[in-house]
């Protein structure tokens, strides 16, 4: 029981240490003002859906197969996998959007 | 004081013995679609499944000029709803249906023993755990007494009658088509909270969203959940959030973004404008009330 708590809490801290750039592009290209992001504060907007357990979707905006590659492009260029989106190009890079997807697909589980 | 309470202990102890073992020689624990129910168990099941439905079909009403008849188009309407698993006189079922459990009956032995409202109560809202589907609110009625009539006259059909019916009808009906569904009590606005849950949960919308008062498995994510699916600016990230807009979702995802895995469900519009009611009823901010705002596409 014990242990498992030490673990818990290990991981806890690992999973922090290892995001601090992920949480950085977030608030920087300010996802939370559309998006419900868990352990990210900001205003929990809702223009898009909530990013909460980005793991367990089959897809990615409804359209293409959840995979990290698929995930990364459609945050650096959201139109590219649906012309018809509504999630504007925020100038993402490509290797800023592999940290991000990365990020989110740690999320909830 | 003490006696009483022995005599609950022993009580519960047999009961909870009687369930063990009805259990175990029922042979409950084997859920695989091959092994059969022990006969007795079957024969209970049967016994108990008919006499509730016998007391539920008593208060269906059936419809004046309702007749036990066969024609090319009730011929058509069957074999495209319902042959697949029952077969038809001189047809087999789908091999899907081969290997159900229970096997579909055949519905020319059992128009014999059912009266016509017990078949319309079966066709209307279907059984539960046995791969007998409800045809409510996705069939009109006038449909399902027509459906009613060819299964009462089905004892009577040779397979040759019924070959030449399907010959006279010649196309099947469409795949999956929006039914005229007679409007519902409790308007709304825009539809009756109500009608449209029980239509979501005959559209297996459940089967790919998580809806709040939908019973069904705790991680689905095929879609986004839709407890506030009222709420977001847009919907299915593409649509402005109106009502007008919803109902056009749910209609024909595909018509608004042909990439979308949301295929059409065949959801009549009535229905549909029901289903957006109880979408925006669920949400913490229901967008149906804000006032509308610039180009309604977007
Ligand atoms: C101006 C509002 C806005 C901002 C800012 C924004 N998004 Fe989005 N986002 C949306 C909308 C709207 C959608 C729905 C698009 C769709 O389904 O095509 C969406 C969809 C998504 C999706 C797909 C969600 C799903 O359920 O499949 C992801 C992932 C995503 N956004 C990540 C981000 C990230 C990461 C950022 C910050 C870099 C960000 N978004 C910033 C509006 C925004
Ligand atoms: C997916 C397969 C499937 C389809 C399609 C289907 N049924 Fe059934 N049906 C069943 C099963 C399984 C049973 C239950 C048999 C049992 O309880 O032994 C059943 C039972 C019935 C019964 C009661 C039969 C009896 O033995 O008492 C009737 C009547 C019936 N169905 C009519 C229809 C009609 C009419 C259609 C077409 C509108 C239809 N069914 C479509 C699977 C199906
Ligand atoms: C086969 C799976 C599937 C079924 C069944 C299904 N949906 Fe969907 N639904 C989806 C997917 C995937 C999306 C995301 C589509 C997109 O973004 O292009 C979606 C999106 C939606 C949205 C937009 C949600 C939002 O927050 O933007 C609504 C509303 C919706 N569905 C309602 C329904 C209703 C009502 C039904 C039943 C009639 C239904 N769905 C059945 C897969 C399904």
């Amino acid at each position: 029981m014990r242990l498992q708590a030490l673990t818990l809490v290990l991981a806890l801290a690992a999973c922090d240490e290892a995001d601090p750039e992920a949480r950085a592009l977030v608030a920087r290209y300010g996802c939370v003002s559309c998006h419900e992001i868990p352990n990210v504060p900001g205003p929990r907007g809702n223009s898009g859906p909530p990013l909460t357990h980005m793991p367990r979707q089959v897809y990615v905006a409804g359209v293409a197969p959840n995979t990290p590659e698929v995930l990364a492009r459609f945050i650096a260029d959201p139109q590219a996998i649906d012309p018809r989106s509504a999630m504007p190009d925020l100038g993402v890079s490509a290797e800023e959007a592999r940290i991000i997807a990365g990020f989110l697909l740690g999320i909830g589980g | 004081m003490r006696r009483s309470r022995r005599i609950l202990g022993i009580g519960l102890a047999a009961i909870l013995l009687a369930g063990a073992a009805v259990f175990s020689l029922g042979e409950f624990y084997n859920l695989t679609a091959i092994r059969q129910h022990p006969l007795w168990v079957f024969r209970g099941i049967a016994l108990g499944r008919d006499a509730l439905i016998g007391m539920e079909a008593e208060y269906v009403a059936v419809p004046d000029g309702f007749e036990l008849r066969a024609d090319p188009a009730s011929a058509a309407l069957y074999q495209k709803h319902c042959a697949q698993c029952h077969g038809a006189p001189g047809v087999a079922a789908e091999e899907f249906a081969l290997g159900m459990m229970p096997v579909p009956s055949n519905l020319a032995a059992a128009a014999k023993r059912r009266p016509a409202q017990e078949v319309y109560w079966f066709i209307r809202y279907g059984l539960k755990m046995s791969g007998m589907p409800a045809w409510d609110m996705r069939m009109s009625e006038a449909d399902m007494w027509r459906l009613t009539g060819f299964v009462g006259a089905m004892p009577g059909l040779s397979p040759a009658a019924y070959a030449e019916l399907l010959e006279q009808a010649g196309e099947l009906p469409d795949a999956i088509r929006p039914v005229a569904v007679e409007a519902g009590p409790l308007k709304t606005a825009i539809g009756s909270v109500e009608r449209g849950r029980a239509a979501m949960q005959v559209h297996a919308c459940r089967s790919c969203h998580l809806i709040p008062g939908i019973v069904g498995a705790p991680d689905v994510f095929v879609g986004p959940p839709l407890d506030e699916a009222g709420g977001r600016a847009y919907i299915a990230g593409v649509l402005r959030n109106t009502p007008d807009n919803m109902v056009r979702w749910i209609m024909d995802p595909q018509a608004v973004d042909p990439l979308s895995a949301m295929p059409s469900l065949g959801v009549s519009e009535a229905l549909a404008r029901d289903m957006a009611a109880y979408l925006y009823s669920l949400s913490s901010l229901d967008r149906s009330k804000a006032e509308p705002e610039g180009d309604e596409d977007r």
